[in-house]
């Protein structure tokens, strides 16, 4: 029975995700690509025309960095200039 | 003659063409042999090209398929008695559109998923290829116009269904939020969003909701056609997972729910028909048509056969699906669902009709049938009432969610596929403005909103008849390029099981939008005048490419022999 409910949960996830999967994927893609423009212009010195919007994005992405420095092992956030408002 | 019987005999018909002619067709002329490696595994990468549970597979093709059509055509065509509609969409589920639905499932599953349209282009010919796209973007363009005006209508007539329908779109938007942002699981997600869908319609029932009878001059049927359209510039362009997503799952759970519902009641009740068996011309009806041919053909549309489908088989349900046996499961069965919501609305409209309307006989029949939505709303919530005790109001109002489910969801999705066309032909022809998200929108909108505001200035869905042959006539061009196929793999005899109902409906079909042609010039309707005179023109040109193949195929047998 329990085994039956299982499979049945899997299907109706199957049902749910199918007929859109591919249009999230590419949402999803462009959404990283975006991201990618903004890590690498800055990393490599160019200034980044988005910076205040990505200040303006900072409440928004706390949770995102807690989550983050927890699941890779750090207490707290190991940039000395920018705490983890979620551990303070 | 009970309605009963009707469902019976539809249902043996059915289970005939299951069992029997699909098996016959898979087997002999498609060769289904699960060996050939679908492109599902040969390309899968887990976005597009996944395999996937048939059962899964076929309820995702039946939900993309089934749009308002399947109820709105049939409740017109009753006009016309109860056999030429019950038996076209007997006879046109087994015959055409089961196999039509199969064939070009199988013809994409086995030209690695492409669409039609680049089969076309690879079995016919390139330029063919580009104008079968023109078709199809014509069918699209037709969907958004005429379920724009049918949505208007239904609102302003069921003004009950206002917080409901409206209620499942903030549904659908707090659905995404809970299980993409907060991660919730799906099956508590989904009883709770279906019980709240359902506890909106006796509060629907309890505050109808109007709008006012005429702003800036515009009609409630206009204010209707233009908050609809601001809602689908809307929805097209949100992220998919915030609103289609969900609201497509709700709307399939939705459907089979509203089904079960119905034929329970059909059985419980077993009401008698109140239509005559076949009236041959009608006088006065909604479309303006006076003789059964080829008028039942075009207006009956996807209730029988659809060129919408062929779009989706080939479109996504290919490329998942996961053993080529499965290729009969899911195209003929897909077809049959449809049918089977055709079947039911036929019996709400000339049985269920006569529980609510005591004078409705086959003596007054002509004269009180007015036909349209509305009579399959009251008709099939007079059904459900009886069968159920659910109250008359709210079991109208149920059947009457289902018609704008149907049609808002395909209307959504319609314009996304619309903008995603507009955007290729800016790519293909380096047309640089038309690739921006916002203006190639904005065209899908405003062209959709045209053939829409242009039926309610008349008060009927002007756009309908031409909707159903073109639609019909895409449905033929693909069974004709499904029989190319064959014919090219030296199946001449099979090929006809393709060729002959291609042959049928698309002489219905044409010769029903040459009919139109007239009628909307001497209505003064220029913009439907034009449109159709494109359609009847790109029909001609890839008939008349794939006839010279076909001729050329044949010639080399006969040399050959």
């Amino acid at each position: 029975m329990i085994k039956k409910l299982v499979r049945f949960s899997k299907d109706l996830e199957k049902f749910y995700v199918g007929m859109h999967k591919s249009a999230i994927f590419k949402e999803n893609s462009e959404i990283d690509d975006f991201f990618m423009i903004i890590t690498f212009s800055e990393l490599y010195g160019i200034e980044n025309p988005y910076s205040l919007y990505t200040l303006e994005m900072l409440p928004a992405l706390m949770p995102r960095f807690h989550r983050w420095h927890q699941k890779v092992g750090l207490k707290h956030s190991f940039f000395e200039n920018f705490p983890c408002s979620c551990c303070c | 003659m009970n309605a009963v019987w009707l469902m019976l005999i539809g249902f043996a018909a059915f289970a005939f063409g299951w069992f029997v002619y699909s098996r016959f067709y898979a087997s002999k002329v498609l060769e289904l042999d699960d060996k050939f490696v679908t492109p599902a595994h040969e390309f899968r990468d887990e976005v597009d090209f996944v395999p996937a549970n048939k059962f899964v597979l076929w309820g995702h093709h039946f939900t993309a398929v089934a749009g308002a059509a399947p109820i709105v055509g049939p409740a017109i065509a009753v006009q016309w008695g109860w056999l030429p509609a019950f038996l076209w969409v007997v006879i046109g589920t087994i015959a055409f559109a089961g196999i039509h639905d199969m064939s070009a499932l199988w013809a994409s599953v086995r030209n690695e998923g492409k669409s039609i349209g680049t089969i076309c282009t690879r079995f016919v010919g390139s330029k063919v290829g580009q104008l079968f796209m023109v078709v199809i973007f014509l069918v699209l363009l037709m969907v958004n116009g005429a379920f724009g005006v049918i949505i208007a209508k239904e609102s302003v007539e069921q003004a009950t269904t206002i917080i409901p329908a409206w209620g499942a779109v903030a549904i659908a938007l707090i659905m995404g939020q809970c299980i993409y942002k907060l991660k919730l699981p799906l099956i508590p997600v989904t009883i709770v969003a279906v019980i709240a869908l359902y506890a909106l319609v006796p509060l629907g029932v309890a505050v109808p909701v109007s709008l006012p009878d005429s702003l800036f001059g515009l009609s409630q049927n206009a204010q209707w056609v233009i908050i609809l359209y601001i809602y689908a510039g809307i929805a097209s362009i949100l992220p998919v997972w915030a609103l289609l997503q969900p609201r497509d799952y709700v709307n399939g759970i939705q459907l089979f729910v509203g089904l079960i519902l119905l034929y329970a009641s059909i059985l419980i009740v077993s009401p008698n028909i109140a239509a005559p068996t076949f009236i041959p011309a009608v006088t006065d009806t909604p479309g303006g048509w006076h003789i059964i041919v080829p008028v039942l053909f075009i207006t009956v549309a996807c209730g029988a056969i659809s060129g919408f489908h062929g779009i989706v088989s080939s479109g996504t349900t290919s490329k998942q699906v996961d053993k080529m046996k499965d290729v009969r499961f899911v195209g003929y069965l897909g077809a049959m669902g449809e049918g089977s919501l055709s079947l039911a609305t036929i019996i709400a409209c000339v049985a269920g009709l006569s529980l609510v309307n005591a004078d409705l006989n086959v003596a007054s029949w002509a004269e009180l049938y007015k036909g349209g939505v509305a009579s399959f709303v009251k008709g099939g919530g007079a059904i459900i009432y009886e069968g159920l005790g659910i109250p008359k109001e709210a079991s109208a109002t149920l059947l009457s969610l289902m018609v704008i489910l149907f049609a808002a969801t395909t209307m959504d999705a319609g314009i996304r596929l619309q903008r995603y066309i507009i955007q290729e032909w800016g790519d293909i022809y380096n047309i640089s403005f038309l690739r921006g998200k916002g203006i190639a929108t904005i065209v899908a909108v405003a062209t959709s909103f045209a053939i829409s505001i242009n039926g309610v200035s008349d008060g009927k869905v002007a756009i309908w008849p031409l909707f159903g042959a073109t639609n019909q006539l895409l449905a033929s061009l693909t069974l004709m390029v499904v029989g190319v196929i064959l014919l090219r793999s030296r199946k001449f005899s099979g090929s006809l099981v393709a060729l002959v109902p291609m042959s049928f409906i698309l002489i219905m079909s044409f010769w029903g939008a040459l009919i139109k042609l007239g009628d909307y010039f001497r209505a003064e309707n220029y913009l439907l005048t034009v449109l159709n005179a494109i359609v009847i023109v790109v029909t001609l040109l890839v008939v008349l490419s794939a006839l010279k193949v076909i001729g050329e195929i044949l010639a080399k047998k006969k040399a050959e022999a």
